[in-house]
Formats: C-alpha cells, structure tokens, sequence
C-alpha cells in the first residue's frame, strides 16, 4: 500500500534570481519502507522533505500522505495532521530546553489530549526500546548528544505516526552515537512497521535503509535497493556518491 | 571607521533594538521634566501661596517628594531596561570578544551606546515635554480652578534641573553597566540564552513566612487604626513586613505553588498546560522580581491616587454638611429677615431649585440645647428622611459631631436636664445619627408644646445663638459664582457676632484648591508609574522573544495550531499582566478599608472607579501587546 505519493512536485523560490530548488519530482514510499533521500549539498533533499513534512508548500505538484493531500487542510486542520499522522527528527534535535526528556516525549500526546495513564504506557514503552528510561527526568542540557536524539526519536515515533521523516538525524553526533540511533531506527522500522523517510549525506547512515533515492539539482537522479547484504549497499552508495561528483574523501571511512 | 564610529552606528542602524529602551528613557525624561515645570512655575506659587498657604506648602512638598519617587524609579527603571539590553547583546559581545576586541574597548562601547542613547532621550523628552508643557498647564489650571490660567513660560530653570538629572543618571549607569559584564566569560556570553537558568530554590518555610508576613502586616494596620495605636514605627513595620511577604510571595510560593501543580500529573499532562507551567518555571527567578516589583507599584499608585481623589471629593464635602448655605442668628440680630431675603433673591435669580428650614434652638440650665420636634421634621424631611412622632413623655437626641464619631452616648445627663424644668420623668425614644443637625454636642429633641414651657435659662443671652436657617440647594456645587456675590454682599462673619453663615461650596472649593495639587501630582504619580510597570512587562517579553520564537517554531512543527498557540501566548501574558495587578489590588484594598476606618469616609466609590480605569487601561495595554506579539509569531512560524 502506498503510503506517501509525490507527483511531478515543483518548487520555485521566487527572488530576483528566481530558483528552481526541486523539478518534477516523483517519489513513492510504501507502507513499512525505509527510504533514504541522498545528494550532494544544495540538491533539494531538504526542500522536499519539507514539502512532505507539510513545512513548505510545493510550487505545484501534487503530495498524498495516506490517500490525503495536506495542502488542502486549513492551518488548524494542517496541525493537528502533523501531529497525529507525522514524526519528525531533526538534525539539531529540536527539543524544547524548558522540559524534561519525559516531557519532551510526551508533548504531542498532551498536545492530543491523551489519557494520562496511555500516556505514561507509550513512554514507558518508547524509553524502554530505546534506551533512555534512566534519564527520563533529566533535563535536556544534562543528557549527550546520542541521548538527545533519542529522546527527538521516542518523541517523534510515541504518537505511533503513519510516516517518520528523519533530516539528518545522526548529523550532530559522533560515529557511535551515529551508528546506534541508525540501527535503533532500522530496528523500530522493523518493529513499529514505522515507515520511514531519512534525508541523510551519510553514506553510512543511508546503508540502513531498504532504498535509497538520489537527487541531483531538484531532479531524481537515480536508485537503489538494499537487498540483503549491507557492507555491499554502504559500497553502492559510495560509487554512487562518487559519480554524483562528490571526491572519495567526504565520505566516512568507517568499514562496516 | 574608527572606534567611536562604529559604537555609534551600532546605536544608530539599531534603532529597533533600542526604540524600547530609548523611548522609556525619554518618556522619564519627560515627566521629570513637566514636574520640574510645575515646580519651578513663578505664576503657580505666587497665585496658590495667595489663595491658601497650606495648599501651596503641600503642593511644593508633594512635587518635590514625587519628583524624588519619580529620579529613584528612572534610576531603577533604566537600570534594569539597559541590563535587559545588555542581556539580549551578550551573545555579540562574545562574538567580539572572540574577534579580538579588549576589555577596554567593550567598556568604551557600552559606554559610548548608553551616553549617546541617554543624551538623546534627555533631548528628546525635553523637547516633548516643552509641547505638552502647555497643555498639562491649561489642564492642571483648569483642575486646581485657578481662575487666572498659569502663562506658558520657555522654563528655563526646569529644562537645566533635568538635564542635569538625568545626565548624571545615565552616566552613572553607563559606570555601572561596564562593571556588570565585566564578570562574564566569553564562553557565557555566547552559550547565554542556551544553558536554561537554574530553577529558583523554593523553601516551604519562606512560603508559609509570605503568608504570616503579608497576613501581619495586614494585622498591624488594623491594629494601627481599629486599636487607635497611632505610633509611627508600627505603620512602618507593617508597610515593610507587607513588602517583604510580597517579595517572598513570588519569588517562593509562587514556584512551590508551580511544582505543585506540576507533581498533579493528570493536570500537568493535559493539553498545554505541560507547555504553560513549564515555561513559567522556567522565566520565573525573572519574572518574580518583575512581579514583586509591579505589583508594590501599583498598590503605591492606587493607594495614594485614592486617598487624593477621596480627600478632594465633592461628595465628601456634603457628607460632612448637607446645607448649602448654614445661617446662624444670635439673639440680638436684627438683619435676619433682611439676610434671608436676600439669599432667597440670590438663589432664585440664578435658577436654583433649594428648600429652606428655620430651627429654634434653646437652652437647658447644663447648657443642653433644645429644639422643636416639628422644626425637626421639616428638617428631616428637607434630607429625605421620615418624620418622627412624640408622646408628651418621649424625647429625641439629635447626635452630635462628638457623640457620632466616638459612638458613646450620655443620655442620663439630657433626661435629667429635661426634668428639671418639666418635674416630669421623660424616655428617649429615639436617637438620630444622621446628619441632621449641624451642632458639636447632642441635640435634645422635645415636643412643640413641651419646649413652650423651657424657662430661661442663664444660657440664653444676647450672644446667644437663637435660631439657625438651613438651606439645601440640590445643584449646589453650581453655586460657586453665585456665593462669592453673596459673600460680597453679606460678610459671612458680622463683626459686631449678631450672626455668621457658612457656604457649602466655599468650604468646598477650598478643599479642592488645597487637594488639586495632590490630584495632579497622583494622577502624574499614577501614570508614571504604570508606564514604568507597563514598560517592565514589555522588557520582559522583548528580551526572550527570540527564544520564544525558537520555541514556538519547533512546537508548531510538531503541530500546534494558531488556536493553540493563541491560548499558549494568552496565558503567559493574563499572568504576567494581571497577577502583578490583583496583588497590587488586595494590598490597596486593605488600604482602603483602614482609610476608611480612620476617616470614616467611604473610599470604595473612588476606589472602584481607579480599579476600573486601570483595569481598562491594563487591558487596552494588554490586548495591543498580545496582538502584536502573535502577529510577530505567526509571521516567523508562516
């Protein structure tokens, strides 16, 4: 089933020197997928996920989240769509600094109006399958990086979303942290059947996902598919990389 | 650029980020400036001096102890607005600290910004305050009835006073700004804003002392004027210990009142509360010294504005004299007939509706007076209270000023003076004490064929007061023109005691006269500081609105609608702009209730009118910051 459809999506930034940052952009995403986003810097990745993620509005073009055209909503209607049928993570985490992580995790459900004893359940689970029940009553500037971004993912995944839209997630960490939020991703992917959308530059971040899409200049340039051995997908993304025009040396090195 | 070019260009392509600041500056410029007009006015104190002595005492005192206020709250005021300033800077000072600017010149910088924004502001508000110089003469001319309006004059003395003032205020604030950064490290500066400030500590055991203080102070004034303990110091331990249980109050209770809701995790958890309470913890080692000091302000406004208008009220006038006109005639008067006659001429040439009475008045042998049950009546009658009837035994005691305020009544001493020349044993049937008679002692209230048989006594001679005629003129407040032409006609005091007579409205302007100056230096007083609490609630928010709009765009990605939103802002800001107000209110309503008391006046009609327009005023203020405010998030959050 589909869950996510991109027809022909266009967005044109208007300016004095008006620019064309996404073209014809067609792009499905089925129930349960892990798809990474990947090109080089200036791309579009961003811009279309933010088309997604109902942020920014497409010049024209059209974008269904489960059979439902968010653009259509009016802003009241918009918000609560983002809040029950979405998950967001962010490069920067984007918590709030004023609440605690257990807080923090349970604002979309407060925000929905949830039963306290479900919600208490939800973190409960959430904190449990990914590791921070420890921490649940520190405040954000006391917990790492990788803890932080835990925290954004068991925020972004709690309200149990249709579709989780990842920018960048393991930018800010290091390649430890990096590789356990990655695989805590692929493992609640797998789980949760949280279908999953990843904008990554991270080849080794990218060889998590079931598929991954590469856009170059606001156009679709190419993709591939996992299969089942990962050290060969994280290989194929590099060459893929490499043709893009990228040299070796910005990718990670790390050997899988 | 040089240095010194580049500190004044970031004032000058700054302007937004300083118009707050800058525009408060000027706006206490320029109060300080129209105080200093009226001070220093030639015309105002020789025309007052003239009319009323003690009017124009008061009114130099009053000016100058409220321009003292007025220099101690600019001096916190602006402290407190450039250290708001500084605050949202610091993050710049630590990028050019890291760029390689010394110590010295960061001092030079901030230096050279608050000198020239101080300057400009002291221009400034002179200069606005020369405009509407003219305009708060012709105003407080036209309150304090000064019939010559006061000149408009280039005020000279007044322009100096305060530039000097303030010239010397902004430059020790400049000293004193480069002191307060000097402790921050650069890593600090940058990070501030990011690190969350620590929550305020809060101890139950201050929490409840907030309670026990404020609740004592509040027992010591009433101890003060219910006990009639009139002893100064006690006055002041009370003022002082209210203060102190309102600092405690906000700065303690308020977080543990915080934390406890937050514990009651059903509440907590519910909607936006989570949002709300969070972020008042948050703000609230801020806002509870915004809150404390808001709200002394205002109790201080309200109260002192209301004792002003209650002690200048019209109404109050007639409360303590229904007449219009009080006529006493002593026995060896023979100018009565004539007198009335031409105060019935006088009153119905100028359109005046009124209603007259004549009372008897006699002596008993203790020196008691006596009057007629029918003049009574028709007196009573006249101020719309019923008649009262007598059988030959009974009598009534009209009170008198004495006996009303103190509340102790000797009616023993009037029924044996009765029996001494009527043999017979006489009752009290009643006790009146309204204001019907205008007499110091009791008043003995006899029936008409009774007080026919007092015989004379040694009291009554020829400088004795015989009879009083009483008139009451509803329009009285209207009468003024009309009573300086009787009081030019009739000396109010003939100089030979054959009679004397008293004008309500005389009595009444003179009052105003005298209390004008105190209603212009409150309602200065009043506005002055409002604004200051207004502009402290503005600081405030002005200073995290970055950081509110981070917030609020992170929050809206996770999908919080506008409603939600509105409702998230509308919270923060009632709190912010009304708790501060209802403390200030209780603290004056206590206030008002010991005034009351103490004067035995009532204070609540003026006291709900200031409630009321500052409530509107508060509210105006309120609905046009939330409105902006939103607009500024929607606009970021798009």
């Amino acid at each position: 089933m589909e869950l996510l459809h991109v027809k022909s999506l266009n967005k044109i930034y208007p300016g004095k020197v008006a620019y064309k940052a996404l073209t014809n952009v067609d792009l499905t995403i089925q129930k349960g997928e892990f798809v990474g986003i990947m090109g080089p810097s200036g791309s579009g990745k961003t811009t279309l996920l933010n088309m997604v993620s109902t942020i920014d509005r497409p010049t024209s073009g059209e974008v269904r989240i489960n059979g439902q055209d968010p653009y259509e909503l009016s802003s009241e209607k918009l918000a609560q769509f983002r809040r029950r049928e979405l998950g967001f993570v962010f490069q920067a985490f984007n918590l709030l600094d004023t609440l605690t992580v257990k807080e923090n995790i349970v604002l979309p459900l407060t925000l929905e109006g949830i039963e306290l004893k479900e919600m208490n359940r939800r973190v409960a689970y959430m904190a449990e399958k990914l590791g921070i029940s420890g921490i649940l009553d520190k405040r954000t500037y006391e917990i790492s990086g990788g803890q932080a971004q835990r925290t954004a993912i068991a925020r972004a995944l709690v309200h149990t979303p249709k579709l989780l839209l990842a920018d960048e997630p393991t930018g800010n960490l290091d390649s430890k942290s990096a590789r356990d939020v990655m695989e805590l991703m692929a493992q609640l992917n797998r789980e949760e059947n949280a279908t999953t959308m990843l904008v990554t530059h991270d080849a080794m971040a990218a060889s998590y996902c079931d598929r991954v899409v590469f856009i170059k200049d606001g156009q679709f340039y190419t993709e591939i598919h996992c299969g089942d051995n990962r050290p060969a997908f994280y290989q194929k993304i590099i060459n893929v990389l490499a043709l893009l025009g990228g040299n070796e040396n910005e990718f990670s090195t790390i050997r899988v | 650029m040089n240095f010194r070019q580049f500190a004044f260009n970031n004032v000058y392509r700054k302007k937004r980020t300083y118009a707050a600041h800058f525009m408060s500056s000027a706006f206490s410029v320029m109060v300080f400036f129209i105080y200093a007009v009226l001070l220093y006015h030639p015309d105002f104190q020789g025309q007052l001096a003239s009319s009323s002595e003690t009017a124009s005492y008061l009114g130099g005192m009053g000016l100058k102890v409220s321009q003292y206020l007025i220099f101690i709250f600019s001096f916190l005021f602006l402290l407190y607005s450039t250290s708001a300033f500084l605050k949202v800077r610091k993050r710049e000072f630590g990028i050019l600290l890291i760029l390689g600017m010394s110590e010295k010149q960061r001092k030079k910088l901030t230096f050279i910004e608050n000198m020239v924004i101080g300057l400009a502001s002291v221009v400034c508000g002179i200069l606005v305050g020369l405009i509407f110089t003219k305009l708060i003469l012709m105003v407080s001319s036209r309150m304090l009835m000064l019939e010559k309006s006061l000149d408009f004059y280039v005020p000279i003395e007044a322009i100096w006073t305060t530039a000097g003032a303030f010239a010397l205020l902004f430059l020790f604030i400049s000293l004193l700004t480069m002191r307060i950064g000097k402790r921050n490290q650069v890593l600090d500066l940058i990070k501030e804003g990011e690190k969350p400030k620590p929550e305020p500590k809060a101890s139950l055991w201050l929490s409840l002392l907030a309670i026990v203080l404020i609740l004592a102070g509040y027992g010591m004034v009433f101890y003060f004027v219910l006990g009639k303990a009139f002893y100064f110091p006690l006055l002041i331990a009370a003022v002082g210990s209210v203060i102190l249980g309102t600092y405690f109050l906000f700065t303690q209770l308020s977080v543990y009142a915080i934390r406890a809701m937050k514990k009651r995790e059903k509440f907590f958890f519910r909607r936006i509360n989570l949002l709300t309470l969070s972020d008042l913890t948050y703000r609230m080692k801020d806002n509870a010294i915004m809150f404390f000091m808001v709200a002394t302000v205002m109790a201080v406004a309200f109260s002192g504005i209301g004792v002003c208008l209650a002690v200048g009220d019209p109404v109050r006038s007639e409360k303590m004299n229904p007449y219009a006109i009080t006529y006493r005639s002593y026995h060896n008067n023979k100018l009565e007939q004539e007198h009335i006659k031409t105060f019935d001429e006088k009153l119905s040439s100028g359109g005046f509706t009124y209603e007259k009475a004549a009372v008897t008045q006699r002596y008993t042998n203790a020196g008691g007076m006596v009057i007629r049950l029918s003049d009574f009546n028709k007196l009573a009658a006249m101020l719309g209270y019923g008649p009262e009837s007598l059988s030959n035994t009974e009598a009534s005691v009209a009170s008198g000023i004495a006996s009303r305020n103190n509340r102790s009544y000797d009616d023993d001493a009037l029924l044996t003076a009765v029996r001494e020349w009527s043999g017979a044993d006489m009752t009290i049937k009643s006790r009146f004490n309204e204001l019907i008679l205008m007499n110091y002692d009791d008043t003995l209230i006899v029936p008409d064929e009774l007080f026919n048989t007092i015989p004379k006594s040694q009291y009554e001679q020829e400088n004795s007061i015989n009879k009083t005629v009483y008139f009451v003129v509803p329009d009285w407040s209207n009468t003024l023109s009309m009573s300086r032409g009787l009081e030019e006609l009739i000396p109010t005091q003939s100089e030979t005691g054959e009679y004397y007579y008293t004008l309500l409205v005389m009595d009444w302007y003179h009052d105003k006269q005298l209390n004008a100056i105190l209603f212009i230096i409150s309602v200065l007083v009043g506005v002055v500081f409002f604004t200051f609490a207004a502009s402290f609630i503005y600081f405030r928010l002005y200073a995290d609105l970055d950081r509110d709009e981070r917030q609020y765009q992170m929050i809206s990605k996770l999908g919080l609608s506008r409603k939600e939103l509105k409702r998230l802002v509308t919270r923060q800001l009632v709190l912010m702009f009304f708790l501060p107000f209802l403390m200030g209110l209780i603290h004056s309503v206590v206030a008002f209730i010991n005034m009351e008391n103490l004067v035995q006046y009532p204070m609540f009609g003026n006291a709900a009118n200031i409630y009321i327009s500052f409530f509107l005023i508060q509210l105006v203020y309120f609905f046009m910051i939330r409105w902006r405010y939103l607009r500024h998030m929607y606009q970021k959050l798009a």
